[in-house]
């Protein structure tokens, strides 16, 4: 043994000298203990059932949500959309009538364009007003003898009867048409301040007042979901 | 209470193995460093009475008692380390004017020192140079192999030099 190691014996018999319990205290106590009700900690008992009870809530909450029924939607909101349908009108073969209403730019396949909106009528049946969409280069008047956006363009829908209350056209954007899908536009008299236009979903689109055309009209544009254009619509 | 381990006629009783080994047993949770080492020792106890039925073989009665008092001192000291934010279970003793005097300030450096090791360095220090177990009997109690054994003493004597090395006036 070296001198390092007899010494580390003797420390540790001086620190262990200084433990001196008393044993019939010891014993006494040892029986208490003994006679102690086995005593699981509480966490062995709880921790498992709080794990149970966690799942059990979470599946419960998930049956929930699954079962839950749609949130609520207002019944049937505004009025049901019930619009002439649009159709391709060869711009030289129309009477614009008043101002004109740039919608928004969108990028073709090379070139920048640019939709516009416009309230025009057959030079044969100038009483039968049209509510027309259109795109063309950006920067190029809305003329005959301006290009136009692929085939769709321009886009002519005639307008109902103004009452005041409801919406007199509009045109849904798509693929290849002066407005691109995602896009809505709509022609309301101008009375009114405020569109809400809802897919059959019960989704809100917002429309965003745009421009006066022909002096009478108001143009809204909206963001809508493609592929699920607006059925309903509330004007005020 | 006192009852003889079953079917070992001879054996001691539970009340004998109470009064030879509670002593030592607290003792050893004192210095491994658990910080209520009677509590540790009582413990072990109470586990080798619930067991007491089924042990056949009273000597290893010990041997269970000491890998009990190990693990619980262990734990104890482990549960110190997060409670105290403290590596060690205890500072050491103040030096008084006595203790500085010759052998004790050497043991006094030596218990600083002990504190300073990793846990299983003190606990093999503890086992060896207190309890004299062998190699085989420190492996059984810590459920290590014995080559462990004597790779950790061999650290443990090495980082008990090089610290009092370290101390002033300490071991050159």
């Amino acid at each position: 043994m070296t001198d390092l190691e007899r010494k580390l014996a003797e420390t540790l018999r001086e620190q262990a000298g200084k433990v001196t319990p008393n044993l019939d205290a010891a014993w006494a106590e040892q029986q208490r203990r003994q006679r102690r009700p086995p005593r699981r900690r509480l966490t062995v008992l709880v921790a498992p059932l709080a794990a149970v009870l966690v799942v059990l809530t979470s599946v419960l909450l998930a049956t929930r949500v699954n079962d839950a029924s749609p949130p609520a939607q207002p019944a049937n909101p505004g009025q049901e959309l019930k619009l002439a349908k649009s159709e391709h009108q060869p711009f030289d073969h129309m009477l614009t009538q008043g101002d004109k209403a740039i919608l928004t730019d969108f990028p073709g396949q090379t070139d920048m364009w640019r939709a516009w909106a416009y309230v025009g009528a057959q030079p044969n049946a100038s009483d039968r007003k049209l509510f027309c969409v259109a795109a063309l280069p950006v920067g190029a008047d809305l003329t005959a003898d301006a290009p136009q956006y692929g085939t769709k363009s321009p886009q002519c829908a005639a307008l109902l009867p103004d009452d005041g209350k409801t919406v007199l056209a509009g045109y849904v954007g798509e693929t290849g048409g002066p407005l691109p899908p995602g896009k809505a536009v709509y022609l309301l008299s101008s009375t009114m301040e405020h569109l809400r236009l809802y897919n059959a979903q019960g989704e809100l689109s917002q429309g965003k007042l745009v421009d006066r055309v022909a002096s009478s009209y108001q143009v809204f544009l909206a963001d809508v979901v493609p592929g699920s254009p607006p059925v309903r619509a509330e004007v005020s | 209470m006192g009852e003889s381990a079953p079917g070992d006629l001879g054996a001691p009783t539970f009340h004998d193995l109470f009064r030879e080994y509670f002593a030592q047993m607290t003792r050893l949770a004192h210095l491994l460093g658990a910080d209520d080492a009677e509590n540790v020792a009582q413990e072990a106890f109470v586990k080798l009475h619930q067991r007491w039925d089924t042990l056949s073989d009273h000597t290893r009665v010990v041997g269970y008692l000491r890998t009990t008092v190990v693990n619980m001192s262990r734990s104890r000291t482990r549960h110190l380390r997060v409670v105290r934010r403290t590596p060690q279970d205890r500072p050491p003793d103040e030096l008084s004017a006595e203790v500085r005097a010759v052998a004790n300030w050497e043991h006094a450096q030596l218990r600083a020192v002990l504190g300073k090791l990793s846990r299983r360095q003190r606990e093999v220090l503890v086992l060896r140079y207190w309890l004299d177990l062998s190699t085989a009997g420190i492996a059984d109690t810590l459920g290590i192999s014995p080559g462990t054994v004597k790779a950790t003493t061999h650290h443990a004597m090495e980082n008990l030099r090089k610290h009092l090395g370290d101390e002033p006036g300490g071991e050159r």
